[in-house]
């Protein structure tokens, strides 16, 4: 773990004492103001885009009610929080911490106030929902309705707190021992072994790849849920035994649940909706998904990759409903399943990088 | 109760949870403090460096 990750997991951890210690009408500007205080110690320049990317989209949401160009003017912040993240991205020599997911939470609420579902929270609201340390860098990401109602009805829970610190010291443990240290062994050992370098071999890599990403971030995920629970707020779930799916369209229900049900609410149904057509939503979705990881030809092709899994599963599923028999042997699904869907994630990587060294440069 | 708590009072006797409960927690603890330094590669998702 990094010691910039470090800083934030013990500032969350005291902002525990300060969340029950501060008055209940100061809790959450306080939380938000230590959340800041921590941030700017870190990194000056992520604070300043987090506090100034609030007060656009506050300033823009205002001006929208006012003139009505809500339409033009969420196009507007849409277009300028995305172009601001692609160029953090391509800046050298800073550190930045968590915009690809407070982002995505201000693109949540332009979305929700473009649709008139929530009014302009101000900009207060926005600094509270934003600037809350647990799920900085690296989510989940949570809603600003589910938030406020959570604050809302927080009242100090014994259990729950004991619940939320167990939690987070397991998520730890499975973040830093089982991710960090375990997989660091088994890669060490599959080296030693003298693992050649090879199609095969690249396709074992890229499923190790993957376990080590879901006992890492599933990990974080735990830690930021428990240090929320801890201060009595219960967020959104980020992982659903991913392990389970028994195919890739339940793996997307299960797998960072809070990314997926975002491109879900603000890209599938909307692009679904426009063009009558489930499939370009899809097309849409797990680009966006793909792009969200990193702006590369690698990850367009992983989205694609994803959509051709998932048109697959449909059409195999259609299949089965239509001849019976074909599903030869159920017994096995809780297997087969989720062993199918691993070999077609962790194919990906071997499959694109080679299809990619193909193209001319 | 934790979610450990109960899980340990569904298989040991009713002295032995509290004990078990603290040795486990003081043995993650531990495990974390020691192993926390050691990193097995990059850790994509989380948000330090401009990208996920």
């Amino acid at each position: 773990m990094t010691a910039q990750a470090l800083v934030l997991v013990l500032g969350a951890l005291l902002a525990v004492p300060l969340a029950w210690a501060l008055p209940a009408r100061m809790v959450w500007n306080g939380l938000a103001g230590w959340t800041l205080l921590v941030l700017a110690s870190l990194s000056p320049a992520s604070a300043l885009w987090l506090a100034g990317s609030s007060l656009l989209t506050t300033a823009l949401m205002a001006a929208g009610d006012r003139l009505g160009q809500r339409t033009a003017l969420a196009a507007f912040g849409t277009l300028v929080l995305v172009g601001a993240l692609g160029v953090s991205a391509l800046w050298p020599g800073i550190t930045w911490v968590g915009p690809a997911y407070f982002t995505l939470r201000h693109l949540h609420v332009l979305a929700e106030w473009w649709m008139g579902r929530l009014p302009n929270p101000g900009l207060a609201r926005q600094l509270r929902y934003q600037l809350f340390l647990p799920v900085l860098m690296a989510g989940p990401i949570h809603r600003l309705p589910h938030f406020e109602r959570q604050c809302a009805r927080r009242r100090w829970d014994a259990p729950d707190f004991f619940a939320g610190a167990e939690r987070a010291l397991f998520g730890a443990a499975q973040a830093v021992v089982l991710g960090g240290w375990l997989m660091g062994q088994a890669r060490r050992w599959l080296a030693a072994a003298g693992l050649a370098s090879g199609f095969w071999q690249d396709w074992l890599l890229s499923a190790l790849d993957w376990v080590q990403l879901y006992l890492r971030f599933a990990g974080l995920s735990s830690l930021a849920l428990g240090l929320a629970l801890m201060m009595g707020l219960r967020l959104e779930e980020n992982f659903n035994r991913p392990w389970a799916a028994r195919n890739l369209i339940e793996f997307w229900q299960r797998w960072h649940i809070t990314l997926s049900s975002w491109c879900r609410d603000y890209v599938f149904q909307p692009v679904t909706a426009l063009t009558r057509s489930p499939l370009i939503g899809l097309v849409a979705a797990m680009i966006a998904i793909g792009l969200w990881h990193q702006a590369s030809t690698y990850y367009l092709l992983w989205g694609l990759w994803q959509v051709g899994g998932i048109v697959a599963t449909r059409q195999a599923q259609a299949l089965i409903r239509r001849h019976p028999a074909l599903a030869f042997w159920p017994a096995a699904a809780p297997v087969a399943g989720p062993l199918a869907v691993m070999a077609w994630l962790s194919l990906a990587h071997p499959a694109l990088t080679r299809l990619l060294a193909l193209a001319p440069p | 109760m934790t979610p450990l708590a109960r899980w340990l009072a569904r298989h040991l006797p009713p002295r032995a949870v509290p004990p078990a409960l603290v040795l486990v927690y003081a043995a993650t603890l531990l495990a974390v403090w020691l192993l926390i330094g050691e990193d097995a590669g990059p850790m994509p998702y989380l948000d330090l460096s401009g990208g996920p």
